[in-house]
């Protein structure tokens, strides 16, 4: 048995290994995206043998779900904005994100003549790079056999230490969940889980920085398989997405999870679009990214002048208060993870 | 018993890593997005075996999700990756150049569905 | 005891599907070829691994969710079938170099 696992653990490691080489030493930006994608599904499976499940679920949702749908489109929007033609050559503002409805192959956008030719060549070119010189591969090989080496030799000679698991154990009474990692997220060390949603806070509004979208017309598939496929998946992703939710105070899952697969159901919405995507209330929208973090610093605030501390919460009412933070963190990831996906604010903003 | 499902996921996991030769390999797109598939299923039949013989129950959790969203990257490679598609109105923050634009225009496969 | 023979045969058949799929995606010529073994095949053989595993599960909770996680991956895996054969069709293997 343990034979068997061991071997299914280097088997592992030697295809982590494996495709994360040849992603690397891709000249192909396509498949070195389809070995991202798959990097990240046989990590979420080293992340299950690491007796890690928490992580297993979000990197299962996040590689699968979201990194795939994202760096697909932007590659595709890579290729048209290397390929389009410059009428000027000096400073040329980057167009906005429009990748859910990229015109790269409306007709009047096709380069014409020869410098747009040249500058398709060079796009081209840019894409899918030659392999670098072959300077330095002695020392980089030598440095990392080094940095293996002393890895392994701390694995070896490090002592069994349980770290903060027999502290953590001790106190799940007061934690308001019977879930180790939740408690550690939500109660112990929630500084941190604030900050993370903090994080997807600022990545969401990098993104809106950067200008608005396009409209999202509909755009109807040829045969019924796409919005039947969407049809049915839709409603399991929402239920799945409830369902660990829920499962966090008692097993692994939680916001992040849950937001994950919310915000990847969105992202097929949006992908599959049989009907034209309604675009919501800017503000509505403003309210239900940010819901997450200024709900949980509201209630850390007020832990600082009604209960014990910042940031940290009556063992009596922990559960209820835990329930209504991770609630509004998953709406703020989901929403904020489409958001990205579709980049840019709503084109109905007025400033 | 529990030998048994943990040398099956095994199994499955070489097939996953034969299956990326595909992948390396192509010679086309649509061949290297196999990928998707090959994860959809021997993907979920690791973590489900796994769960089973590590007793984990939480791995069938990982599973759902797997089988759930493994489909998402394949769409998103259909209908992005250089797929003529109505284009939308473009919405420049900074209109510099006068892009000539011809009005949406659907391409013939995608009008005659319903 | 009967549970046991029954799961090993059932799982032992399904990764013989499992093989066969991948062996069609490895050695079959042509894209559409290579979908229609990996899916089919795959499907079938996870669709067996499942039902062994059903029979070990405790519950009837744990039942339903391995036969909904099968009816999603069919669902998923013949619409990714699907699509990808159809770009395929209409924009051929290769991609246009714009």
């Amino acid at each position: 048995m343990n034979a068997a696992l061991l071997t299914f653990d280097f088997v592992l490691l030697a295809g982590l290994l494996g495709v994360a080489w040849r992603c690397l030493a891709s000249t192909d930006l396509f498949r070195a995206v389809v070995l991202f994608i798959t990097f990240g599904l046989l990590l979420a499976i080293a992340w299950v043998r690491l007796e890690a499940p928490d992580i297993a679920l979000a990197e299962a949702a996040i590689g699968a779900g979201i990194t795939g749908a994202l760096l697909l489109v932007t590659l595709e929007r890579l290729k048209h904005i290397m390929n389009r033609p410059r009428t000027d050559t000096d400073h040329d503002p980057a167009p906005p994100p429009d990748p859910v409805a990229s015109d790269a192959d409306a007709p009047g956008a096709a380069p014409t003549g020869d410098a747009a030719s040249r500058a398709a060549d060079a796009g081209n070119a840019a894409l899918s790079c030659a392999p670098a010189p072959a300077r330095g591969r002695w020392i980089t090989l030598v440095v990392t056999v080094g940095l293996a080496g002393l890895l392994m030799a701390t694995l070896a000679t490090q002592e069994h230490d349980p770290g903060l698991q027999p502290t953590v154990a001790e106190h799940m009474d007061v934690s308001g969940v019977d879930h180790g990692i939740t408690a550690v997220l939500l109660n112990f060390r929630s500084w941190d889980t604030l900050l993370e949603l903090a994080m997807v806070l600022l990545a969401g509004l990098g993104a809106w920085s950067l200008g608005r979208h396009d409209a999202l017309p509909a755009r109807p598939t040829p045969g019924p398989v796409l919005p039947g496929a969407v049809r049915l998946l839709l409603p399991v992703a929402i239920v799945t997405g409830v369902y660990l939710l829920w499962a966090g105070s008692h097993a692994p899952g939680g916001a992040f999870q849950a937001g994950a697969v919310l915000g990847a159901a969105g992202i097929l919405v949006s992908l599959a679009r049989p009907h034209e995507l309604p675009d919501p209330d800017p503000r509505l929208l403003r309210i239900g990214v940010t819901a997450g973090a200024l709900l949980f610093l509201a209630i850390g605030l007020w832990g600082l002048f009604a209960g014990p501390a910042l940031l940290t919460w009556p063992s009596e009412l922990a559960y209820p208060l835990i329930l209504i933070i991770e609630t509004g963190a998953t709406l703020s990831i989901a929403l904020t993870l489409v958001a990205l996906f579709i980049g840019g604010r709503s084109p109905r903003e007025d400033t | 018993m529990n030998l048994l499902l943990v040398a099956a996921a095994g199994f499955l996991l070489l097939t996953i890593l034969f299956g990326l030769i595909r992948v390396l390999r192509g010679p086309g797109s649509g061949d290297r997005m196999l990928t998707a598939q090959l994860f959809g299923t021997s993907g979920v039949g690791i973590l489900l075996l796994l769960g089973f013989a590590l007793d984990q129950p939480a791995l069938v959790d990982v599973a759902l999700v797997f089988a759930l969203l493994a489909v998402v990257a394949a769409v998103a490679f259909v209908r992005q990756h250089g797929l003529p598609e109505p284009a939308g109105t473009p919405m420049h923050e900074n209109p510099v150049e006068e892009q000539p634009h011809d009005p949406p225009h659907n391409p013939p496969e995608d009008t005659h569905d319903r | 005891m009967i549970a046991d023979l029954l799961t090993t045969v059932l799982v032992l058949a399904g990764l013989a599907f499992f093989a066969a799929g991948t062996l069609g995606l490895l050695r079959f010529p042509d894209v559409y070829t290579r979908l229609h073994a990996l899916t089919k095949a795959d499907n079938l053989g996870l669709g067996l691994v499942v039902l062994g595993l059903m029979l070990q599960a405790e519950g009837p909770a744990m039942i339903f969710k391995l036969a909904l996680i099968w009816v999603l991956v069919l669902a998923a895996g013949a619409t990714a079938a699907h699509m990808v054969a159809q770009r395929t069709w209409t924009h051929g293997e290769f991609e246009r170099r714009e």
